[in-house]
């Protein structure tokens, strides 16, 4: 195993994975909905993604995830053929959130990764009057923004603020150059979201050109909900800590 | 037709017993709903919810998986809303909503919108 120092964090890596291109990382932190956990993890779940490393931080409360007997970190990231994924199954406090969103921008550069895509929720208030939340992007910089604007089924965010790990990791990759797109979905704020993190998961599947069937998702989305409930709950503590209640409002 | 003193008596006083009769009947059916009300509370766990204010009243959204609105029991209590739901495996959630100075207790609607059971407060 190999272990790469960040910050207070330690990422723990079983293997080095070897992304085809063009290569993208997805990233989902528990916030609004939960439609980047539920989504992220959907994904590594689906396309059948292989465990390949794990975030060990040391210098906080520690919190571990047991996995048919085993004891994990609950950050964790997967890769397929040219897809990396880090996931974090537990809320996570804007000292670690922005530690994690750091600790991204280097893996990205580690396996020179193309497109770093966050994905999180935007609270609406009549988010149970619609019948299909819409997505809304945000891109890095210029070229992206140009690419993004000729694609049909989602939106530009337009103005507003995005605050927490996803604004630094937006932040960061402007200075590393690695490109970084959220995608964000009308949602709830502090009630799991899985329709709007359905909404995610098909515009990624088109984006990074994989087949993605979303209809094990809502049949399961009763026991899914009955599962993610403590998640939802830690959430709702942590995200008025990075400033609104919120991480992206228009 | 006649009517005599004596007949009157006894009518009422078999009144009065019947009415005594259906009170002690009520006081220990309320006995049993209280008993269950507190053994489903001690055995429950809060739900996830969020609520909101409109000028039509106020709204309780929750998250109970596996339930309907006909698996939620509501009971107004003095200064207080207790809503009570088992969902289909059996697991019993409550939330103590503390009633709103504005609230009718008595127009609360119960409904399921999406996958969220929607307990409706209006104002009165």
């Amino acid at each position: 195993m190999k272990v790469t120092k960040f910050l207070d964090l330690e990422l723990l890596e079983l293997e080095e994975p070897n992304l085809r291109r063009p290569s993208y990382m997805i990233v989902g932190i528990p916030d609004a909905g939960l439609v980047g956990e539920i989504a992220t993890e959907y994904l590594i779940n689906s396309l059948g993604m292989r465990e390949f490393a794990e975030v060990s931080y040391p210098n906080s409360p520690y919190l571990v995830q047991v996995i048919n007997g085993v004891a994990k970190s609950p950050i964790r990231a997967f890769y397929s053929s040219n897809v990396i994924a880090l996931n974090s199954w537990s809320a996570l406090n804007p000292d670690l959130a922005f530690q994690v969103s750091g600790l991204v921008m280097e893996i990205a550069r580690k396996y020179a990764v193309d497109t770093v895509i966050s994905i999180t929720g935007v609270p609406v208030p009549n988010r149970l009057e619609l019948d299909r939340p819409s997505a809304f992007w945000i891109s890095s910089g210029e070229d992206l923004a140009e690419e993004m604007s000729k694609v049909e089924e989602i939106r530009k965010f337009g103005d507003g603020y995005i605050v927490g790990p996803y604004a630094k990791i937006l932040l960061d990759s402007k200075r590393t150059g690695i490109r970084n797109l959220v995608i964000t979905v009308e949602s709830l704020l502090d009630l799991p979201d899985p329709e709007a993190a359905i909404v995610a998961i098909e515009f990624i599947g088109k984006y990074i050109g994989v087949k993605v069937d979303t209809s094990k998702l809502e049949r399961e989305a009763e026991n899914i909900r009955s599962r993610i409930r403590e998640l939802m709950e830690q959430t709702k503590r942590q995200m008025p800590s990075f400033g609104r209640g919120t991480t992206t409002y228009a | 037709m006649p009517v005599f003193k004596g007949d009157v008596k006894r009518t009422v006083v078999e009144e009065i017993e019947e009415i005594r009769r259906e009170i002690e009947e009520m006081r220990s059916r309320i006995d049993r709903i209280r008993e269950t009300m507190f053994s489903s509370l001690e055995e429950s766990v809060q739900p996830l919810y969020t609520h909101y204010e409109d000028e039509k009243g106020y709204h309780y959204l929750i998250d109970v998986p596996y339930a309907n609105e006909s698996d939620v029991r509501l009971t107004v209590g003095e200064g207080e809303i207790l809503v009570l739901i088992t969902n289909k495996q059996k697991q019993r959630y409550s939330l103590r909503i503390r009633t709103p100075r504005a609230a009718d207790t008595s127009r609360i609607s119960i409904k399921r919108i999406k996958w969220l059971i929607h307990v409706d407060i209006p104002k009165g």
